[in-house]
């Protein structure tokens, strides 16, 4: 072998040129149909074989590989050409029913711990895995609890792309409220959220910063060369105060904390969309107060007013 | 079938490819190995070593890669290998990490016998970027790995164990919490693992995450089958109503004349899905039970405290 490493030559005393010619029979039929004459070419034309085999020798071979488990089927092409190709065999992935349900039940357990590009590619991953074991019902269960079930995943690949590249984008969605229509957006990013997927962005619309659910998204209209950043786009900051260790806390990317106590801090966030700053504002209940600005702070006691008032007129 | 099978064939053929079954097994003794070239009849003498190194030399050259380790043959790269790109081996790498964490046990096995199964299939480019893979993991389990395996492996066991638990436990606000419950399931969300129970009082659902635990006493009593947890019915409307999707433990009981739906949830902690409904502001109402229904007015109004509101 030391020899082999140094030269690149072998010899009848180094290898089993029976067992090599097997070898490359099976890997040349697993890649797909090859005729006697092809498979000669082949062999004839490889830097350690040389010499061709003759179709006896071939059958002998074939034989031999249906013997350890291989399925290899022999059909006549257009061509009227014989073709040999193993369409089974035994080095193939396989999966128990048993290792499906275990695979599915870890896949489960992550699921919600994983961001969209990783939920992605899991889902790729699982159907290439599906193709290779050859199981349709394993693909069919990965569906049930995948997050992307409803979605186009070329669609999806192609938003967080826009994403990355924070480009302008104009999508065309189906709005629960108006129907199908055309959105301009800057895309901001693509992100799961109680079981669901959203893209994220600065819509021209009302020029303020919103979610798309991507399951209502059909397709990426058009992607703008030069972006035109509205002019009217209303930025405010929003200070509130949360309480808990400053530095347990989990800000999202548009929010700082600017001062930090023992068991509170003050927090700025920046947003031009008020709906999702008090949807989250709301989930933190009597933990959080907000400071300014003074109009939003009226806005949120009014909506916290109306909330009450709807358990007791309702 | 069978009438193929008795054509003429070559042994040493079928000898090399069944010792490569046996190596896509797992790891296999010289003794087995020498006994399956010789059938049998290894002597020391003959020399059926120097043929099975011949074999081993054209695996080699053909590229699949078999060590010797210890007197055992073991398959580091296969002859069937499965095209994986570097998003396949960072989702590999996520299995992983959540099969390492996972208590001894038939879904642990079962997952193990996969990855290796994959592994031992991985071609030249998939071998590389394994490396590559296992620097960028970003299922955010290193915290456990390091300080809560153990925890997690034992909250597993009390799953697994069906008895009822004294646990205590720090809440959002840092308080401590003492719950007779019975252990459901331990899920992992949001990053983190919890351990969900059913509270022996009032059937409410908990998620705990396991770093909050403090304590767990296992106690001898068996969880009661007939525990059920709080159906919570609530209203939604408008907006929310129209894209709102109903989640697994979940189900639209019906759609009122004015377009609100009637959804009714089973399983879900209450505390995350009080907070949760507030979130959807004055689009959503808790009808039933009146407890939360009670909990969701105190919450508005402690919130609205903080205005010197009520």
């Amino acid at each position: 072998m030391k020899e082999f490493i140094k030269n690149q030559k072998v010899t009848y005393n180094l290898m089993s040129f029976t067992g090599y010619k097997a070898l490359l029979l099976f890997s040349l039929l697993t890649e797909g149909p090859k005729s006697y004459e092809e498979i000669c070419e082949y062999f004839f034309n490889h830097p350690y074989l040389r010499e061709k085999i003759s179709i006896d020798t071939l059958r002998v071979y074939i034989n031999s590989l249906r013997r350890i488990g291989c399925e290899v089927k022999r059909f006549r092409g257009d061509d009227k050409i014989s073709r040999y190709v193993i369409t089974a065999h035994p080095f193939e992935l396989k999966l128990s029913d048993e290792q499906i349900q275990s695979v599915i039940k870890i896949y489960k357990s992550i699921v919600k711990n994983m961001d969209v590009k990783e939920l992605l590619s899991m889902e790729r991953f699982f159907e290439k895995i599906g193709s290779y074991i050859k199981n349709d019902d394993f693909i069919a269960d990965i569906r049930k609890i995948s997050m992307l079930r409803d979605i186009d995943k070329k669609l999806l690949e192609d938003l967080l792309d826009c994403c990355d590249r924070k480009e302008q984008i104009v999508i065309q969605y189906n709005s629960p409220n108006s129907g199908e229509k055309s959105i301009e957006l800057i895309a901001d990013k693509v992100d799961a959220s109680n079981g669901k997927i959203y893209l994220y962005g600065t819509g021209f619309e009302y020029m303020q910063y919103g979610s798309f659910l991507v399951s209502r998204i059909k397709k990426i209209n058009e992607i703008k060369i030069e972006k035109t950043i509205p002019e009217e786009l209303k930025e405010f900051r929003i200070t509130y105060t949360l309480d808990g260790s400053p530095d347990k806390l989990n800000l999202d990317d548009n929010e700082k904390i600017i001062e930090k106590h023992n068991n509170y801090a003050v927090i700025e966030m920046k947003t031009s969309n008020d709906f999702l700053a008090k949807q989250k504002l709301l989930e933190y209940g009597p933990a959080c107060k907000v400071l300014e600005p003074e109009s939003f702070k009226n806005d949120f006691i009014k909506l916290l007013k109306d909330m009450k008032a709807g358990y007791y007129c309702g | 079938m069978a009438k193929k099978l008795t054509e003429k064939y070559n042994d040493s053929c079928v000898k090399l490819f069944e010792f490569i079954k046996m190596l896509y097994e797992g790891e296999v003794e010289f003794k087995k190995v020498i006994d399956h070239f010789s059938n049998g009849e290894y002597d020391g003498t003959s020399n059926t070593h120097v043929t099975l190194n011949k074999y081993l030399n054209a695996m080699r050259i053909f590229g699949i890669k078999v060590k010797k380790i210890n007197n055992k043959y073991h398959m580091f790269s296969s002859l069937y290998k499965i095209k994986l790109d570097l998003n396949d081996m960072k989702s590999i790498g996520l299995l992983k990490e959540a099969c390492s964490i996972l208590p001894a046990g038939k879904n642990k096995t079962n997952c193990e016998h996969f990855i290796h199964d994959l592994e031992v299939r991985y071609d030249e480019a998939a071998q590389s970027l394994e490396q590559i893979a296992d620097n960028t993991k970003n299922l955010h389990l290193s915290f456990y790995h390091s300080e809560m395996v153990e925890q997690v492996k034992q909250c597993e066991k009390y799953c697994q164990d069906k008895l009822k638990l004294e646990i205590i436990f720090t809440n959002d606000k840092g308080e401590e919490i003492n719950l007779l419950c019975s252990p459901i399931e331990q899920i992992y969300q949001k990053r983190k693992i919890c351990l969900k129970v059913l509270g022996n009082n009032g059937s409410r659902v908990y998620e705990i995450p396991i770093e909050n635990i403090k304590s767990v006493k296992q106690l001898p009593i068996s969880t009661s089958s007939q525990s059920i947890p709080t159906t919570v019915v609530y209203r939604i409307k408008n907006r929310l109503a129209r894209n709102y999707k109903l989640r697994d433990w979940e189900r639209l009981d019906k759609i009122e004349a004015d377009g609100c739906h009637i959804i009714v949830n089973k399983n879900e902690d209450l505390n995350l899905l009080i907070k949760r409904l507030m979130r959807y502001g004055t689009e959503c109402e808790i009808s039933s039970p009146k407890f939360l229904k009670e909990e969701m007015i105190e919450r508005i109004n402690r919130t609205l405290e903080n205005y010197d509101e009520t």
